[in-house]
């Protein structure tokens, strides 16, 4: 991790008696996750087996179409992400108990999976994470007979960079990152990521949240300074470095989860979604403060979160119809009146609240949009990014 | 067992250090041996129930070898005659979930990473290199300042409450107070710990109370702070200074102070000559018994330091939890188990030299 001149090959010359996964299985910790591993067992053997690769070799449907569904679904998302209505709903029709876990970071949930038994039937990553978890045989392919509603899908998430033709995904919603204020504290009006984190160390009492993850605030930094989000340059991940550790002192939470806060006035400043920057700003207008979220014109982080099925799901079909559920209008315009951010589901137009599609800080401008930037994630980017974040934690 | 019978019976003339030495290496074999065992459990592909079931018929192999190395030391000393399976549940589970995994851990910190939590076995120091680096030794020593300051503080209030309980507290009262000492001790660590979320908040009446006595101007302005972690941390280990304190501060003879004093000792150098030292082995070990697990402190710097305060447990967990980095999080892991046993060596030298001084 810490040698960037490692060969690549060293994988194929690791000896293959005992992967790390295996380890963990097996070993102490482990004798624990072996108990939670359950089901999920044949199926990360088969995966082990691949040596990372894909794990859709046939093209036999991962779950029979006419499989019944199971009691159960355990769904891991992000915090105050789907309407509870919607999985009361489910149950009631369906019949499955839901259950929610929650995270903080894509970081957080690949290290979930990738740890094993963690048993989740539906996660949601963001597109980069979706690729990483394509690649590492962590994604099960979808059988799209259980998923009627497919059809919903707006065409352009049917063509996605990180899986076309919803092999093993199906878009859940979409958004932008960036920076967002109360006025009765910042009192300028910046325009860019970098004016905002200068700011910064103007308003050193402001109470200041960054989100959570490596991935998420290297994202921010780089294009603050105007390089690729992706960028897998040293030195201008260095510079991301440096413009984060500039600004630590006066940082005061590190959480994803600040839709709580925001919404009591506890925070003054801060990088956000848009969809939760637009829950606090609505909550704020009511006890007449100002939040305004920035929407950059040069680039920002623009992210499309998606429905998957992990590998070793134990309620496939549950999680399939859970799925399918969310490309119902009715319920997806309900996830959008519920969490405020646009779902790519054709019909959500006239049924969700007109307040919300006409948000512009919900819906963006196109045009914007079109310049905004995609993340992609390799190991090589992902390790100078997890090197760096952690001395700004640490620092 | 029959090997190291035989073993034994070929070498009768071999001291009893030797025996030992034999035992210990017999044993650190069979651990190995059982950990090859268990590696192989996951590759059957047997499912998991016969995995499981394997796992635990493994154990008395561990049980055995437990009781083989025990029988080594304990032979000579005339008490061989001990029930040692008595002994064989812990060994069993000490040996599955703190030996094995230690071995793991050793395993991991020397291995090269090669990305998204996948190792490459073998001899690398690169790890222990990186771990050394300038950031971590930082991260170690605000760990060791928080845990001292700690420690610290939970003595300065734990001892005279112990002190006062002991001695002067009215006995019809005396379970009614340990209670209160440890019935928060029941409660989700989590929910004492987030309920100084609100404590701390600007809402709660302590926020106002000190803004309105002049203390604050106007915000308290102390969560996720520093001093908000450090105060979580007293709270939430100080039952477990109070009660071993308590403990021998309870079987103190009140009757030598008295003594002391009908001698001409003032009540301080009375309390520094007498009572100090009869409970100074309660005071060690409930000092370490804080500071130990205020080393490793995780959840309360993620919940009252809002993510910002960073000690050295979060900087192990986020290389498993997030980044995946088995290697480096093991390497950094091990180094501070290294520097931790050096205070747990001190705790034992001082413990002993004290209970030895003036008996128990």
């Amino acid at each position: 991790m810490h040698d960037e001149n490692r060969p690549d090959d060293l994988k194929v010359l690791a000896p293959r008696w005992l992967t790390r996964r295996q380890a963990l299985y097996t070993g102490g910790a482990s004798a624990l996750s072996l108990w939670l591993a359950a089901c999920g067992g044949s199926s990360s053997s088969d995966k082990d087996s691949g040596g990372g690769g894909s794990a859709a070799t046939t093209d036999k449907p991962s779950v029979p179409t006419d499989a019944p569904i199971e009691s159960e679904l355990l769904l891991a998302n992000w915090v105050d992400y789907s309407d509870p209505a919607n999985y009361k709903a489910f149950t009631k029709d369906l019949g499955p108990k839901v259950t929610v876990d929650g995270y903080g970071s894509n970081d957080e949930l690949l290290a979930k999976l990738n740890a094993g038994g963690s048993n989740f039937d539906i996660v949601v990553p963001t597109g980069y994470a979706v690729k990483t978890m394509i690649d590492k045989g962590l994604a099960l392919k979808l059988n799209k007979e259980l998923i009627p509603n497919l059809k919903n899908l707006q065409e352009k998430f049917t063509k996605t960079e990180y899986d076309p033709g919803n092999e093993y995904s199906v878009a859940k919603d979409y958004g932008v990152t960036s920076f967002f204020w109360r006025t009765d504290v910042v009192k300028e009006s910046p325009t860019t990521l970098m004016e905002c984190y200068e700011l910064l160390k103007k308003y050193k009492d402001a109470r200041v949240n960054f989100l959570e993850g490596s991935t998420q605030n290297f994202a921010v930094a780089l294009n603050a300074l105007g390089f690729s989000l992706n960028s897998e340059d040293p030195g201008e991940i260095d510079k991301a470095k440096e413009l984060l550790l500039s600004v630590k002192p006066y940082v005061d939470t590190i959480n994803s989860t600040f839709i709580p806060r925001g919404q009591k006035g506890d925070i003054d400043f801060g990088i956000g979604w848009n969809g939760d920057v637009a829950r606090i700003i609505t909550t704020r207008a009511e006890k007449d403060d100002e939040v305004v979220f920035l929407l950059p014109d040069e680039p920002t982080e623009f992210w499309v979160d998606n429905w998957v099925i992990p590998a070793g799901a134990r309620n496939p079909v549950a999680a399939h119809k859970w799925i399918n559920l969310m490309l119902d209008p009715a319920a997806a315009a309900k996830e959008t009146d519920y969490h405020a951010y646009p779902v790519p589901v054709t019909g959500v137009e006239g049924l969700a609240d007109k307040a919300i599609i006409a948000n512009p800080v919900i819906y963006v401008d196109e045009a914007k949009l079109a310049k905004y930037e995609t993340q992609l994630q390799t190991p090589k980017g992902q390790q100078l990014r997890d090197r760096a974040y952690t001395e700004f934690k640490a620092a | 067992m029959t090997t190291a019978e035989a073993h034994s019976a070929s070498a009768p003339a071999a001291t009893a250090s030797g025996r030992r030495v034999a035992g210990a290496l017999l044993g650190v074999a069979g651990v190995v041996v059982a950990a090859a065992l268990y590696t192989q459990i996951g590759s059957l592909g047997l499912g998991l129930a016969p995995s499981v079931a394997l796992l635990f018929v493994s154990m008395p192999l561990f049980v055995g070898l437990g009781l083989v190395l025990a029988r080594r030391g304990g032979a000579d000393g005339g008490r061989g005659r001990y029930p040692l399976t008595l002994a064989g549940p812990s060994l069993a589970f000490y040996t599955a979930f703190f030996i094995l995994p230690l071995a793991f851990l050793i395993l991991f910190a020397f291995a090269t990473p090669v990305g998204f939590g996948e190792v490459s076995y073998g001899f690398d120091l690169s790890n222990f290199d990186a771990a050394l680096d300038g950031i971590y030794v930082d991260a170690f020593l605000r760990t060791l300042r928080f845990a001292a300051i700690g420690t610290l503080l939970t003595v300065i209030v734990g001892y005279p409450f112990a002190y006062w309980l002991a001695r002067y507290a009215p006995a019809k009262r005396k379970t009614l107070l340990l209670a209160l000492v440890i019935v928060p001790f029941w409660t989700s660590f989590l929910i004492r710990t987030s309920s100084f979320l609100i404590v701390f908040s600007d809402s709660f009446f302590l926020s106002r109370w000190l803004a309105d006595l002049g203390l604050t101007d106007g915000r308290l302005d102390i969560l996720y702070t520093n001093t908000a972690v450090q105060i979580g941390i007293v709270y939430n280990y100080l039952p477990l200074f109070v009660l071993p304190v308590y403990a021998t501060l309870e079987r103190m003879d009140w009757r030598l102070l008295d003594a002391a004093t009908d001698l001409g000792a003032t009540g301080w150098s009375a309390f520094r000559q007498i009572t100090l030292r009869l409970t100074a082995p309660g005071l060690i070990t409930g000092a370490l018994l804080v500071f130990i697990p205020m080393m490793g402190e995780y959840i309360i710097p993620l919940v009252l330091g809002g993510g910002r305060v960073d000690l050295i447990g979060n900087v192990i967990g986020r290389s498993f939890l997030e980044q995946q980095d088995y290697a480096f999080g093991s390497a950094l892991a091990l180094l501070v188990m290294g520097a931790l046993s050096v205070f747990i060596a001190l705790y034992l030298y001082l413990s002993t030299r004290s209970e030895q001084e003036f008996g128990a």
